[in-house]
């Protein structure tokens, strides 16, 4: 016999609120709002608020209106999608078959997995605790498929399970559930109700024809789905594999000695596991948690796949004095959060030409580690005429491959600035820069450079740039251009143009 | 037999070890060392600077871009701790470093130590040198010869192979067609046929 489990979440963001906040949550009443047709409508309340009268479904002003300490909200779907994911993830302890349904239901097949747990009522007992633990109010039921166990679990009260192991008492009792418990639209349920029909039993006499011909396809197929007589389509999360590994310490630990061997045991733990399955990490998380129960992380990042525990360790060297532990270490933990394919070296196209390469990338994690990998760059061409835009800086990138420059025909700065610099008093004969007036000796140019009109540029919105090469007496060569400056009136008609000069490199 | 060019004696005076180089054209001399490079650079450059070096000049100038990677530092310490770390690794030929203040006498010996360990070279573009003495191999400084573009005298301060330097070795940096080339100074040539 198949087993499912529903496992239904009804106040899944008040939990979590009050799992954040633990001191006077109890005091106070907190409801989760959302915009209905323009009004603030309760969704949610805890169990203070409800002790007030304040309920589902009213409006956020009448009960402000009664009491005017009232805690709001508002409901953010992504953070229960969130929340819910999470616990589905927690929920892989009983089951690998886990399915989201809706917004803050989970269906568990755990057919084959209750023995291990000593049986269901066991393994039922067993998530009702661990999801009490976990702080979050639960409905459960099992059922032998996923629409009776769905519409079980509505009936469940809170903190309490619904176990049905037996068909026939499992018909029995589905039966009598209410119509709207097998997850039918509210206008059938209304067309239901008006005609008498209130319970599944109800619909069991009536023919399927006339079912299907008057409330539609979904009232009959979920009818049969929750009476076993038709399957359902069972879609079970798929989850990125976790690679963790941890020590717990009998007694905590305080030497720093000590803390060092057990990462370098962890790193190499964790680095066989990946490479089990042929993977390498690229970004590792240490966690250690403080007898205070408070934890505190540190994260390494590599440029490149890495399965040397050796240079990990030192990259975790490097970060180990943030750790701030003086009361000791209980436990480490030591995550592979990103992780990549491994290329093994002999295939490696860098171990085949340019071996030079290979502790190059060890250097630059040592200094990405250190220093920040946003801070390391190169250069790669684009395919663009706007000298600032004929490049494109790559981050966190290291050049290890040959790249397509090319030169240019025409003679570029060997300095840029990142902002042109306005030139006030400027003349082809003499001008002022960074309080050094600079005698002109020679000038050549213009060269004229047009904007992308495909695109609103702020820096050309003046339009196109006549560029000039003017050679100092200081033996400087500038780059600079002119463009014309439009004024326009208080109308918005162009008054008078005047051109401007803009310093934008040198050599 | 070895032919004793400018070039070579510039390039055995830039030995593994730190270099300072130092005046308003020092740019170039390190942008020479840069086109001559065969392995793997890194360019230290600081983050707040108010310009860049412009890629396509580079390329230009006869530089293998894929060759360099660029470092944004944030203070003088951060950048002697790359520098000593790059050199001390092996993985780079050359670690250039512009904008920085000389290096104390501390500084400086813990440099050519990373360098010796490494068998590389950093050279140092220098903002201004201080009087305070310290232990580069070599000092350079670099100035617009006779007023004349794309021409720069390149003149050696100090070196610690030499031992007592003149002040008078002098050398022509010209960038012509965006190619380097180095010769004697005029000076300096007069002197050597003497001697």
């Amino acid at each position: 016999m198949k087993n499912f489990i529903s496992i239904s979440l009804p106040h899944l963001q008040l939990n979590k609120l009050a799992h954040d906040q633990r001191n006077g949550w109890d005091d106070k009443a907190h409801v989760v709002i959302e915009r209905i047709a323009n009004k603030d409508i309760i969704i949610d309340a805890n169990a203070k608020a409800k002790s007030l009268g304040i309920d589902k479904q009213q409006s956020l002003t009448k009960a402000l209106a009664c009491f005017d300490e009232i805690i709001t909200c508002p409901n953010n779907p992504n953070l229960q999608a969130k929340i819910i994911k999470k616990i589905a993830q927690f929920c892989l302890k009983y089951t690998p078959k886990i399915m989201l349904y809706g917004h803050s239901k989970l269906l568990l097949d755990t057919t084959g997995c209750a023995h291990l747990f000593g049986g269901n009522e066991a393994l039922l007992q067993h998530i009702q605790y661990d999801l009490y633990g976990l702080g979050y109010d639960s409905q459960i039921a099992m059922a032998s498929n996923m629409r009776s166990a769905n519409a079980f679990v509505n009936q469940a009260v809170i903190g309490t399970y619904i176990l049905h192991d037996d068909k026939p008492k499992e018909h029995a009792a589905l039966i009598k559930l209410p119509i709207e418990y097998l997850d039918i639209d509210d206008e059938i349920i209304g067309q239901l109700q008006r005609l008498g029909l209130r319970q599944i039993k109800d619909l069991l006499p009536l023919k399927s024809a006339s079912l299907v011909k008057r409330f539609g396809q979904t009232l009959l197929t979920h009818m049969n789905q929750a009476l076993g007589h038709e399957s359902q389509a069972f879609k079970a999360i798929k989850f990125n594999s976790i690679y963790q590994t941890s020590q717990a310490f009998e007694h905590t630990v305080i030497l720093s000695n000590y803390l060092q061997t057990t990462l370098k045991i962890l790193l190499e733990n964790l680095l066989i596991m990946l490479k089990v399955k042929g993977k390498a990490s690229r970004q590792l998380n240490l966690t250690i948690f403080r007898p205070d129960h408070t934890t505190q992380q540190i994260q390494i990042n590599t440029s490149q796949a890495h399965l040397s525990a050796q240079n990990l360790s030192k990259l975790f060297a490097l970060k180990l004095d943030k750790l701030n532990a003086p009361d000791g270490i209980d436990k480490i933990m030591l995550t592979a959060n990103l992780v990549e394919n491994y290329i093994s070296k002999s295939d490696n196209y860098l171990d085949k030409n340019e071996t030079e390469n290979i502790p190059l990338t060890d250097l630059f994690d040592h200094i990405g580690n250190k220093i920040g990998f946003d801070k390391i760059m190169s250069y790669v061409p684009a395919n663009n005429h706007i000298p600032e835009r004929a490049f494109s800086e790559l981050k966190q990138s290291i050049n290890i491959g040959p790249s397509s420059w090319h030169k240019t025909p025409l003679k570029r700065p060997t300095r840029m600035l990142k902002q042109p610099y306005i030139l006030f008093d400027f003349s082809f004969a003499n001008f002022e820069y960074q309080g050094q007036r600079q005698t002109i000796i020679r000038k050549s140019g213009p060269e004229r450079i047009l904007p992308e009109w495909w695109w609103n540029d702020p820096l050309w919105q003046d339009g196109a740039r006549d560029y000039w090469w003017l050679i100092a007496q200081s033996g400087r060569q500038f780059w600079v251009y002119a463009t014309a400056h439009i004024i326009r009136a208080e109308t918005g008609e162009i008054s008078a143009t005047k051109k401007r000069y803009f310093l934008h490199g040198w050599s | 037999m070895h032919k004793v060019t400018a070039k070579n004696q510039i390039d055995e005076l830039l030995c593994t070890g730190s270099h300072e180089f130092f005046g308003e054209f020092a740019l170039y001399f390190a942008l020479m060392q840069l086109a001559q490079a065969k392995y793997q650079v890194i360019w230290l450059e600081p983050q707040k600077a108010a310009d860049y070096l412009y890629p396509h000049a580079l390329v230009n100038l006869g530089i293998n871009l894929h060759k360099v990677n660029f470092v944004a530092y944030q203070n003088q310490h951060q950048a002697l701790w790359v520098i000593e770390e790059a050199l001390r690794s092996g993985a780079v030929q050359y670690i250039i470093a512009n904008g920085l203040k000389q290096p104390n006498l501390l500084q400086s010996k813990r440099l050519n130590m990373a360098a010796q360990k490494g068998k590389s070279k950093a050279f140092i573009l220098l903002n201004g040198i201080s009087q305070n003495a310290n232990s580069a191999m070599t000092r350079w400084q670099i100035d617009l010869a006779d007023g004349q573009a794309n021409k720069y005298n390149i003149k050696l301060l100090r070196s610690r192979e030499k031992g007592f330097i003149s002040g008078k070795e002098n050398w022509i940096m010209d960038i012509k067609n965006e190619k380097f080339y180095i010769n004697l100074a005029p000076a300096f040539t007069a002197q050597q046929a003497r001697a």
